[in-house]
């Protein structure tokens, strides 16, 4: 843990599906990866990897985590010293915007399809890279391919135990139509202000995610790691 | 003088039972046949189908998508037709993917069938994605729909992009007059689903009251959206701290834990 930071209270709640509950899990992974800590050399995990261990396994056991929260790391670090793909934007990515959304995948992108298969008028990859997606909440896959970051993962701790309060006592038809009553709430608490005059959640949540993405393209600008789509900065 | 040969009395009618469906299809057939009643016959189910179509507004194209497929279509298309569009607006996951699979397997697809599917995906089984294949399979079908585009854009207010919302309800409000007397009521609440969108998408105040003043041109007394511009600052500018007035305003479009959809934004069904 930090020793700039304070750690943040257990809190227990449930999400509607298993598929928020991954989600969950890969957006706390993301968080870590994204935050400084003593053990790495005030570095955060991502960063250490890149500029002083180039081994994900090596700077993943600094961290100490839980064996499946652990393997996520790997993965993810694993995928950083690779560079970029816009590939690896897909899967459970994308934060607590994302959180109760069905999993991503490449053959749902109805955009990438158009880049991929050259149609009129489709942009190019590095465009498309820096284009709000339908699949991610209008994050860009650039935006998704950097991770959450530990604001937005506070954000998330603060909102989820909430809607978790606020919904126990209701009862849905499906889980389906449980999820369907956190998604409306999620957006709304998104399009509003964070609280403390901070502005707006969604608004927090992308100027972190844009701050973090300029950070890693020039670490891997530095460190000659192909980028396959240029984030635009 | 020709000699006239009585006509035998016909038979009754046969009894649904004869059906060229069989294995899988035949068992869900018999299983919607339990589930409906009055049962579609020979003789009723054109008009129980055109009930249906009328009440979900899409009477027009049903006559087209009838006309087109009069070789294929008959009771048993017409009972599990409406089977499935009632269990999966009811959120009977089971059966009407059942249903759907022997509708497409053994029929052609239809607008309502399909959007049908795509409100089970988006209400009830949180497959967002897969509801936007069948809501844009439904479109293709009928691109004159106003029911797709108006629930295209709920489904992409939850998907978070407030810009498609805003567009598929613009859509959604040049479809209206197909609700004839109904128009207006419609077309106010298109305007203020858009309004909602430009606040999501942190729009100037000035363009949200825009389409609520729209709203209200087109349903004078229209009583959300009074009270919705009545709420914005009179600083026509964005403003962060203007909008935790709005929140409190907005939740009430939030939805209802047992309705498909949003309850204050849901259309009110075709007149009978």
């Amino acid at each position: 843990m930090t020793d700039t930071e304070t750690p943040a209270p257990q809190v227990s709640f449930v999400l509607p599906t298993s598929t928020a509950v991954a989600r969950y899990m890969q957006l706390k992974v993301e968080s870590v990866l994204n935050t400084p800590y003593q053990v790495t050399d005030e570095l955060t995990p991502y960063e250490h990897v890149l500029t002083v261990s180039h081994d994900a396994k090596v700077t993943a056991d600094l961290l100490n985590l839980p064996e499946q929260q652990a393997e996520i790391a790997i993965d993810l670090l694993e995928e950083a010293l690779d560079g970029g793909a816009i590939e690896d934007a897909y899967g459970l990515r994308g934060g607590v915007l994302n959180v109760l959304l069905p999993m991503a995948s490449e053959d749902l992108d109805l955009g990438l399809d158009a880049v991929l298969d050259e149609e009129d008028g489709a942009p190019t990859i590095d465009k498309f890279a820096n284009t709000p997606n339908e699949l991610f909440s209008s994050l860009t896959p650039a935006q998704v391919w950097v991770g959450t970051g530990p604001i937005e993962a506070q954000l998330a701790d603060a909102l989820l135990p909430r809607l978790w309060a606020e919904t126990r006592e209701l009862s849905f038809p499906t889980p389906g139509a449980a999820n369907a009553e956190w998604l409306s709430r999620l957006r709304l608490w998104s399009y509003n202000p964070a609280g403390g005059g901070r502005g707006r959640v969604i608004d927090l949540i992308v100027a972190e995610r844009n701050m973090l993405l300029e950070k890693r393209v020039t670490i891997c600008h530095e460190r000659g790691i192909d980028i396959e789509f240029l984030p635009n900065l | 003088m020709a000699i006239k040969v009585k006509r035998k009395r016909r038979t009754p009618e046969a009894k649904p039972t004869a059906t060229t469906l069989d294995g899988e299809s035949r068992e869900i057939l018999d299983e919607a046949l339990e589930r409906i009643n009055p049962k579609p016959d020979r003789k009723t189910w054109k008009p129980m189908a055109e009930g249906l179509a009328r009440a979900k507004g899409i009477l027009d194209y049903f006559h087209v998508f009838v006309e087109e497929q009069q070789d294929k279509l008959g009771w048993e298309w017409a009972t599990l037709w409406i089977c499935h569009a009632l269990a999966a607006e009811g959120g009977d996951i089971e059966f009407s993917n059942r249903v759907y699979n022997v509708l497409k397997t053994e029929f052609q697809t239809d607008y309502l069938t399909e959007l049908s599917r795509a409100r089970l995906c988006r209400d009830f089984t949180a497959e967002y994605f897969l509801s936007r294949d069948h809501f844009l399979a439904a479109r293709n079908l009928w691109p004159e729909g106003y029911e797709v585009h108006y629930q295209l854009g709920i489904l992409y207010d939850m998907l978070g992009v407030p810009e498609f919302a805003f567009a598929f309800a613009e859509l959604a409000h040049e479809k209206t007059e197909q609700f004839g007397d109904d128009a207006f009521k419609h077309k106010a609440r298109v305007s203020y689903n858009q309004a909602v969108a430009m606040w999501q998408a942190a729009r100037p105040y000035g363009d949200i009251k825009a389409y609520l003043r729209r709203a209200l041109d087109e349903w004078p007394g229209y009583e959300r959206a009074e009270k919705l511009i009545q709420a914005l600052p009179d600083n026509d500018e964005a403003d962060p701290k203007g909008r935790s007035s709005m929140q409190r305003l907005t939740e009430d479009i939030q939805r209802s834990m047992n309705a498909p959809s949003y309850y204050v934004i849901e259309p009110e069904r075709a007149e009978d």
